[in-house]
C-alpha cells in the first residue's frame, strides 16, 4: 500500500480555492514524497509534473510584473522585499520538483518532456529571491545527477541544459549577486558549477561551455582561490579576478573544468592559455624574474613541489619505441638531422614553460587535497600532461624545450603516478567501519575512478608505465578488476501491498517514467571494471614484461568475462528474476569498449598472442562482437583487435578466417561508416599479409578490385561538382586553399592518428632563418600549410596548420594574440568535418595501398599474385594510380604541393614488391616512364623511410636473377640511366642516414661495378674508399638484409 | 580578528579546514607539555593566554554547531567576537532538535523539508530513523494510554500498523538493517512494558531521541557544507589519543580529567549534552 498522496490532492494544486490552500497543499505533497520513490512515481503517473510546472509559471508571471514595477532603478536587497504567498508557492513546488528528480533516472525523461529544466532556467534569469535560485539550481542538479545515471546499455541521457547561451544561464550564479548572503552565494555558486561539470557530458556542450566563456570564467576563480591561498607570488593587480570560492567549492571547479576539456586539446590548451591563468603566471614572476613559478628554477618552486633532479645528459633516447624491439627503432622516422637540411627544431604550439607550470601548478593542488578531490585534480593533471606531451612530442633532444618536458616527465613519473597508484591502494582497503554515509559515498567514487585516472596519467609514454608498474600499480589494477566480478546482492525492490498500475499508454509523455537504468550495486561493478580495464590497457600498451605481469594477475580471463554483452532481455524480464543477473553475466558498452582496448594492447605482443590470448579463446568473442554488436563503436574497437589476431604471427588467424572474417570485413568495409571502413580495411590488410594464395585472391575478389580502386582514388574524387582535374587532385587543390591535411606528410612531420591534433609543425632552426627566409615567410604567409625542403627544393603539404607563435620572450598581449591564432587553428583541426573527412580519407587511401602490398608480399607467390592483381586491376590502372599518389598534386607559385608522406610512402612500398617480382615485372615497371619519373622526385625525401624504400626498389630493379636475365637487367640499368635514377642514387651514397648510403652503394655497385652493368662508357666517379667500404660491409649488409626482410615482411604493421 | 580576514563565504567563526593550523599546533604544544615537570606549567600559563582567543572561539564553534543560539550571541558579546550571521540558521536546528526530542517527529520531518528536501531524499538512512522514531512514538501513546491495564486491544495498535504498512515496510527489503529495525519496532507491540524485555525497551529509551536529533542535525551542518562536527570534540579526541599514547611510551602523565561530557570516554554512549 503506498497511500500518499491522492489524485485529487494533485488536482487541488492547480484549483486551489485560495494561495493558502495551495501552499498547504503542495507542503503536504512535499512531505509525503520525499525519500519515498513508489509516491514518486505514482504522482508523476498522476500528472503532477504538469501541475507543478503551471504553479512555477503562474507565479512567474505575477512576481515579475511585481517586481519590475517597482524596481525602478533603485535596487533593493531581496531580503527587503517581502516573502510573497506566490514565493512560497513557486518554492515548494520547484522543491518537488527537485525531489521528483532525486528519484533516478526514471524521473528524468517525463521532467524533460514538461520542459521542467527551461521553466527552472527561466526562473534563475528572472528577479527573484534568493532562496528560489538556490531552490531552482538545486532541482537543476538534481536532474542532471539523475540525467547521468547509465541505461542498461550503458548510456546516458543527454541533456541539453544551457540552450543557446550558456552564459546567461552560469554568469549570474557564478558572480556574487550583491543582495545575496554570503552563504548562500557560496551555495548557489557551488551548485552551478556541480551543474555545469555534471551535464558537460557532450561535445557539443563542452564546446559551447568553452566558446561562450564560462571556461574562462571558471578558470578566474581557480585563479583567484590561488592567489586567495597564495600559491603564488603575485605582483600584478587583483581586481580582475573574482571574490576567492570557499574552499570546499575547488574540487567541483576542478571537476567542471575536467569535464569541459576533457577529449580536446583545443579545449585544454583554450584552458592552459586563456586569460586568467596567463595573466596569473605573467605576473608572479619569481624573485630572481627570470621564469614563471612552478618551474624548478624559482624559487618559489621548491617548498611547493618536490625537487627533482632531471639529467641534462643526452644520452637518453627520446624515441619512444618498446624495448622489446629494439628493431623497430629502425622504422621510426627520424625528424631532420640531414646535412644539407640542418636541424629542424620542432616548434611548440604552445608555451612550453607556461604549459608545463600549469600542469605543476594542478599537480600542486593534488598534493594538497585527499581523497576523492585528490583524484579530480590528478584527472586535471593526466588531460593537461596528454594535451602538453602531444604538442612536445616531437621536440628534439638538444632543444632546451626538451628538457622542460623532461622536467613535466619526472614530476609525473615521480609525483602524480604514484598519489594515484596510492589511491588504488584505497580503493582496494575500502571504507574503515563506521564510515559516515559522505565517507562511504566518497570511497565508491574513489574505487570507480582511481584506475581511470592512474591510466590517463601513464597511457601515453612508456616511462610513466614503468613509473606505475614500479609504484606496484599492476597487482592492484589485477585485484581490483577481479573484485568486479564478484557477486552482489542487488538490493530488492520496495516493497509495496498494491500491485503497481501499470503505464497507461496514451498518456502523455509528463506522465509516463522511464527506465530504471540499471541497479545501483551494477553500476558501480560496472564503472568499477570499466575503470580497472582502462588502466590494464594504459600499462600493457607497450611494454611485454607489463602484458605478462596483468596476465600473471588474470587479466585474460577477466578480458574475457568483459567481452560479454548483457543478454538482450537480461533486465527485461519480471522483477522476480532480476536478482539472477549478476555482474559477471553481461557487460555495459563502455565497459565493452574498455575490454577491446585491454585486449588490443595485449594483443600488440607475439608472445602474449601465442600464448595467453590463444588459451583463452579471445577470438571467439571478440569476433562476435564484431560480427553481431549493433553498436558501431564496439564493433570498430572489436575490428581494431581482431586485425592484431590475424596477423601472421597469431596462430587465431586461421580460426577466425574459417569463421567467416573476409565476408563480414568486406561488408563493413563498404558500409556507410567511414572509421569503421578504415578499422576493417586495416584488419582485411593484416589478413591478406602473408596468407595463403586463396586467402588473398577470395580477399580481393570479395572486395573488388573496382572498390580498392575507388578507395585509392579518394572518396572525394568521386564528386561530380568539384573540377575535375585528373583522379583524387581536386580535393587537394581546395585543401590547399583553405585547411591542410591532418596526416603525415612527405617533409617528415608526424601525427599521431588518434589525436590529430598533436602534431608539430616542423620549422625551421633559427640560425637557419636567415638562409632561406624568402621562401620560407612566403609559404608562411601565403597558403599556410605548405612545408619548404630545402634539400631537395620540394613542398610538401603540411599536416598542420602552421604556428606562428615563437619563443614566448614577448610581452604578454602579444603572447594572449598569437595564443589565439594557435588556438583557431587547432580548433579548425579539431571541429572542421571537412578536414576530418580527409584525414580518414588519406588514412584509408594509405590502407588499401597497403593492401595490395600485402597482396603481393609472399616471395614464394610473388610471380603468381603480381600477375593476378595485375590483371584484376588492370595493370595500365595500377601504374596510372601510383603515379598519381607520387605526382605533385598542385602548384603553388613554381613548387609542387605532393600528397601527405604516409600515401607515398604506400605507394613507394608498391614499387618496392613489384620490382622484386620476376624479371618480366622488373621490364613492366621500368617501362613505366611517367610513373618512374614522379617517383624519382621522393629519392630525396625528408623521410628517411621512403628514401630506404627507394633504394630497396632500385636495388631490386637492378639486380640479375638468373643468366637469361642479364640482357635484360642491364637494359633496365640503362634505363635507369637515361631517366636520371643513377646520378640520384649517386649522390645518395652521402645520405645522412647508414641504411640509404648502403643501399645506394648496392645499386651504385650493380649499376656500375658488376659484371653485368651496361658500363661499357662508364668512367669510375666513385672513389676507391667507397667501393671498398661497400665490400667490408658485407657482413654489416647481412643484418641490414635481415632487418630490410623484417620489413618487407610488414613488421610495423602492428597496430 | 578572524572573521575580517576571511572571505565573505565561510561562515566567520569556522576553523580553517587545514588539520595543521595554527590553533591545532598549538593545542598540540599544549597538549605535548602535559608530560613534563612542573616548571613547564608558567609557561604553559603564558601560552594559555595567547590562545584565550583560539578557545574562545572554539568554543563559539560549539555553540553554533550544536545549536545554542541565545549562548552564542551573549558569548559573542562577552568575548568580542564576531556575531554568528546565521543565528536564524541555528534556531532553525534548534526547533527541530526540541521537535524530535519532544517527539513530534511528523513536525520535524516537515520542517526539515522546509531547509532543503534533499536533506532526507538522500539520505534514506536517517529518514529511516526518523520514521522509526517517528512509529515508536505512536506505539508509546498507546502503550501509555493503556499503562493501568493488561491488555490492550488490538485495534488500538491499527494506526501504528497504517503507518507501518506505508511508511516503513516498502523500504524494509531493502537493506537488512532496515528490516531488523522494523521487526523489533513492531514488536513494541507485543509486550506490555513490564515484561518488555531489555533489548527492546531501548527503543522506548528517550536517549534515541537523542541519538537521531544529533544525526538529523549533523546531516542538515553537512547539507549546507558546514563541519558536521564541533571542532572541539576532535581536539577532545586528539587530546585523549596523545594521553594514550603517552602512557603507552610510559611518559610521566599528568592526570587532567577533563570530565565536561565531552570526554572521548563519554563518546561511546552517544553526544554529550551539555546544559
Amino acid at each position: 500500500m503506498v497511500q500518499g498522496p491522492s489524485e485529487e490532492a494533485i488536482r487541488n494544486i492547480a484549483n486551489a480555492p485560495s494561495l493558502e490552500r495551495q501552499i498547504t497543499t503542495l507542503r503536504q505533497l512535499k512531505n509525503d514524497i520525499v525519500g519515498h520513490d513508489q509516491r514518486k512515481e505514482l504522482v508523476v503517473k498522476h500528472g503532477v509534473i504538469k501541475a507543478l510546472i503551471d504553479v512555477i509559471a503562474a507565479t512567474q508571471k505575477v512576481s515579475g510584473k511585481r517586481r519590475t514595477g517597482d524596481s525602478n532603478g533603485t535596487s533593493r536587497s531581496y531580503e527587503q522585499l517581502e516573502w510573497s504567498s506566490e514565493d512560497e508557492g513557486r518554492l515548494q513546488a520547484i522543491q518537488i520538483l527537485g525531489s521528483l528528480a532525486n528519484g533516478g533516472r526514471a524521473f528524468v525523461p517525463p521532467l524533460l518532456a514538461a520542459h521542467a529544466h527551461t521553466v527552472l532556467l527561466e526562473c534563475l534569469a528572472a528577479a527573484v529571491p534568493p532562496r528560489i535560485i538556490t531552490a531552482a539550481l538545486q532541482a537543476l542538479r538534481s536532474i542532471a545527477t539523475s540525467a547521468r545515471i547509465e541505461g542498461e546499455d550503458g548510456e546516458q541521457i543527454t541533456l541539453d541544459l544551457f540552450g543557446s547561451d550558456p552564459a546567461q544561464f552560469a554568469f549570474p550564479n557564478l558572480q556574487q549577486q550583491p543582495n545575496t548572503s554570503p552563504t548562500e552565494a557560496a551555495r548557489q555558486l557551488k551548485l552551478a558549477i556541480e551543474i555545469i561539470g555534471v551535464s558537460a557530458t557532450t561535445e557539443a556542450v563542452r564546446t559551447q561551455l568553452t566558446d561562450s566563456g564560462v571556461l574562462e570564467h571558471l578558470a578566474s576563480i581557480l585563479a583567484s582561490h590561488a592567489l586567495a591561498s597564495r600559491h603564488f607570488d603575485y605582483r600584478g593587480s587583483a581586481n580582475s579576478f573574482p571574490p576567492p570560492p570557499p574552499t570546499d567549492t575547488v574540487p567541483a571547479i576542478l571537476s567542471a573544468i575536467t569535464a569541459i576539456i576533457s577529449g580536446s586539446n583545443f579545449r585544454v590548451q583554450s584552458f592552459i592559455l586563456c586569460r586568467p591563468i596567463c595573466e596569473l603566471f605573467a605576473h608572479s614572476k619569481a624573485q630572481n624574474g627570470e621564469s614563471h613559478p612552478f618551474s624548478s628554477r624559482s624559487g618559489a618552486a621548491e617548498t611547493l613541489l618536490p625537487p627533482l633532479y632531471v639529467p641534462s645528459t643526452k644520452s637518453v633516447s627520446h624515441v619512444h619505441s618498446s624495448s622489446a624491439f629494439p628493431a623497430a627503432k629502425s622504422l621510426q622516422p627520424t625528424i631532420g638531422r640531414r646535412p644539407g637540411g640542418g636541424v629542424k627544431l620542432a616548434q611548440s604550439t604552445v608555451d612550453i614553460e607556461h604549459a608545463n607550470a600549469v600542469c605543476a601548478w594542478m599537480l600542486f593542488m593534488a598534493r594538497s587535497m585527499q581523497g576523492a578531490n585528490r583524484l579530480t585534480a590528478l584527472r586535471l593533471v593526466a588531460l593537461l600532461n596528454n594535451a602538453i606531451n602531444a604538442s612536445t612530442e616531437l621536440v628534439g633532444p638538444r632543444s632546451e624545450n626538451w628538457q622542460r618536458a623532461q622536467e613535466r616527465e619526472k614530476q609525473i613519473s615521480m609525483v602524480a603516478i604514484p598519489l594515484a597508484v596510492q589511491l588504488t591502494q584505497v580503493a582496494i582497503e575500502g571504507p574503515s567501519a563506521g564510515a559516515s554515509l559522505a565517507e562511504e559515498r566518497e570511497h565508491r567514487e574513489i574505487k570507480e575512478s582511481a584506475c581511470d585516472v592512474l591510466g590517463a596519467l601513464c597511457h601515453s609514454r612508456v616511462e610513466w608505465q614503468t613509473a606505475a608498474v614500479h609504484a606496484g600499480a599492476i597487482k592492484r589494477i589485477c585485484s581490483l578488476l577481479k573484485k568486479t566480478f564478484d557477486n552482489v546482492t542487488a538490493s530488492k525492490p520496495m516493497w509495496s501491498a498494491r500491485t503497481n498500475t501499470n503505464d497507461q499508454a496514451d498518456a502523455p509523455e509528463s506522465c509516463k517514467l522511464g527506465k530504471r537504468g540499471l541497479p545501483a550495486e551494477f553500476r558501480h561493478a560496472m564503472r568499477c571494471r570499466q575503470s580497472a580495464l582502462h588502466a590494464a590497457a594504459a600499462l600493457a600498451k607497450q611494454e611485454d614484461p607489463h602484458r605478462q605481469g596483468l596476465m600473471e594477475g588474470g587479466l585474460t580471463q577477466c578480458i574475457m568475462d568483459s567481452m560479454k554483452p548483457f543478454p538482450a532481455d537480461a533486465f527485461t524480464t519480471s522483477s522476480s528474476n532480476k536478482t539472477l543477473v549478476t555482474p559477471k553475466d553481461g557487460n555495459t558498452i563502455p565497459v565493452l569498449l574498455a575490454a577491446c582496448d585491454a585486449a588490443m594492447s595485449l594483443s600488440r605482443s607475439v608472445s602474449s598472442l601465442r600464448t595467453n590470448l590463444v588459451d583463452a579463446g579471445i577470438a571467439q568473442p571478440t569476433f562476435e562482437l564484431v560480427k553481431r554488436h549493433h553498436d558501431i563503436e564496439i564493433k570498430m574497437a572489436a575490428t581494431d583487435v581482431i586485425s592484431n589476431l590475424l596477423l601472421e604471427v597469431s596462430p587465431m588467424r586461421e580460426d577466425i578466417i574459417a569463421q567467416g572474417a573476409v565476408a563480414v570485413l568486406v561488408r563493413h568495409v563498404k558500409g556507410n561508416d567511414v572509421e569503421l571502413r578504415l578499422a576493417s580495411l586495416w584488419a582485411l590488410k593484416n589478413l591478406a599479409h602473408l596468407s595463403s594464395k586463396e586467402a588473398k585472391m577470395q580477399c580481393l575478389e570479395e572486395l573488388g578490385p573496382g572498390w580498392l580502386v575507388g578507395a585509392i582514388q579518394g572518396e572525394h574524387s568521386h564528386n561530380p561538382d568539384a573540377p575535375s582535374n585528373g583522379g583524387g587532385v581536386n580535393v587537394w587543390s581546395s585543401a590547399l586553399a583553405g585547411g591542410s591535411l591532418s596526416a603525415p606528410n612527405a617533409a617528415g612531420e608526424q601525427v599521431d592518428l588518434l589525436n590529430p591534433a598533436t602534431s608539430m609543425d616542423v620549422d625551421e632552426d633559427d640560425e637557419d632563418e636567415g638562409d632561406d627566409d624568402d621562401g620560407f615567410s612566403q609559404g608562411e604567409e601565403g597558403d599556410g600549410d605548405v612545408i619548404y625542403d630545402e634539400s631537395s627544393g620540394t613542398h610538401y603539404q603540411s599536416s598542420q596548420l602552421r604556428s606562428t607563435l615563437h619563443q614566448p620572450a614577448i610581452p604578454l598581449s602579444s603572447t594572449v594574440m598569437s595564443a589565439d591564432r594557435q588556438l583557431a587553428g587547432m580548433r579548425q583541426m579539431e571541429q572542421d568535418p571537412a578536414l576530418k573527412a580527409r584525414e580518414v580519407d588519406i588514412c584509408i587511401q594509405e590502407q588499401a595501398l597497403d593492401f595490395i602490398r600485402n597482396l603481393i608480399d609472399d616471395p614464394e607467390l610473388i610471380a603468381p599474385m603480381v600477375d593476378h592483381v595485375l590483371q584484376q586491376i588492370g595493370s595500365e590502372k595500377i601504374f596510372s594510380l601510383l603515379t598519381e599518389k607520387m605526382s605533385p598534386l598542385a602548384e603553388v607559385g613554381a613548387r609542387p604541393v605532393f600528397y601527405p608522406q604516409q600515401v607515398i610512402l604506400a605507394a613507394v612500398h608498391v614499387i618496392v614488391h613489384l620490382s622484386a617480382s620476376s624479371p618480366r615485372h622488373k621490364s613492366l615497371v621500368i617501362a613505366q616512364t611517367p610513373m618512374i619519373r614522379a617517383w624519382m622526385r621522393h629519392f630525396t625525401c625528408e623521410d628517411r623511410r621512403v628514401r630506404v624504400m627507394c633504394m630497396h626498389a632500385a636495388n631490386s630493379l637492378t639486380w640479375v636473377e638468373d643468366d637469361e636475365d642479364r640482357d635484360a637487367a642491364r637494359d633496365r640499368c640503362r634505363k635507369l640511366r637515361e631517366l636520371g635514377v643513377e646520378s640520384i642514387v649517386r649522390n645518395m651514397v652521402t645520405d645522412a642516414d647508414l641504411d640509404v648510403r648502403q643501399r645506394a652503394k648496392i645499386v651504385d655497385w650493380f649499376v656500375h661495378d658488376s659484371p653485368h652493368s651496361p658500363a661499357d662508357d662508364w668512367e669510375p666517379t666513385i672513389n676507391e674508399e667507397g667501393s671498398e667500404n661497400t665490400r667490408d660491409n658485407e657482413a654489416w649488409e647481412n643484418v641490414e638484409a635481415t632487418i630490410a626482410a623484417y620489413e618487407r615482411a610488414g613488421y610495423g604493421v602492428v597496430r | 580578528m578572524e572573521c575580517e580576514l576571511s572571505p565573505p563565504w565561510a561562515s566567520p567563526w569556522a576553523l580553517s579546514d587545514n588539520p595543521f593550523d595554527n590553533t591545532h599546533q598549538r593545542f598540540f604544544a599544549y597538549v605535548a607539555g602535559v608530560g613534563r615537570t612542573n616548571i613547564a606549567w608558567r609557561e604553559r600559563k603564558a601560552d594559555l593566554k595567547g590562545i584565550s582567543s583560539d578557545i574562545n572561539w572554539v568554543i563559539m564553534d560549539y555553540l553554533v554547531s550544536e545549536g545554542y543560539p541565545g549562548a552564542a550571541e551573549k558569548f559573542a558579546q562577552e568575548t568580542n567576537l564576531c556575531r554568528p550571521t546565521d543565528i536564524e540558521s541555528i534556531r532553525e536546528r534548534v526547533r527541530i532538535r526540541n521537535a524530535i526530542h519532544s517527539g513530534k517527529i511528523e513536525e520535524a520531518i516537515g520542517m526539515i523539508n522546509e531547509i532543503d528536501p534533499e536533506i532526507l531524499d538522500l539520505n534514506p538512512q536517517l529518514h529511516f530513523q526518523l520514521l522509526q522514531l517517528q512509529l515508536i512514538e505512536i506505539i508509546r501513546t498507546v502503550l501509555d494510554k493503556q499503562s493501568s491495564q493488561q491488555n490492550i486491544p488490538a485495534q488500538d495498535f491499527l494506526p501504528a500498523i497504517q503507518f507501518a504498512t506505508e511508511q516503513l515496510s516498502p523500504r524494509a527489503p531493502t537493506d537488512p538493517r532496515y528490516l531488523t529495525a522494523l521487526e523489533e519496532t513492531m514488536a513494541l507491540m507485543i509486550y506490555t512494558p513490564e515484561k518488555m524485555p531489555a533489548e527492546f525497551k531501548k527503543l522506548l529509551d528517550v536517549k534515541l531521541r537523542e541519538k537521531v536529533a544529533a544525526d538529523t542535525n549533523r546531516a542538515i551542518l553537512e547539507s549546507r557544507g558546514e563541519r558536521a562536527e564541533a571542532k572541539i570534540r576532535s581536539l577532545v579526541r586528539a587530546r585523549a589519543w596523545a594521553e594514550v599514547q603517552a602512557r603507552e611510551a610510559k611518559v610521566d602523565v599528568l592526570h587532567m580529567p577533563l570530565s565536561i561530557g565531552l570526554d572521548a570516554v563519554d563518546e561511546a554512549n552517544g553526544d554529550a549534552v551539555m546544559t
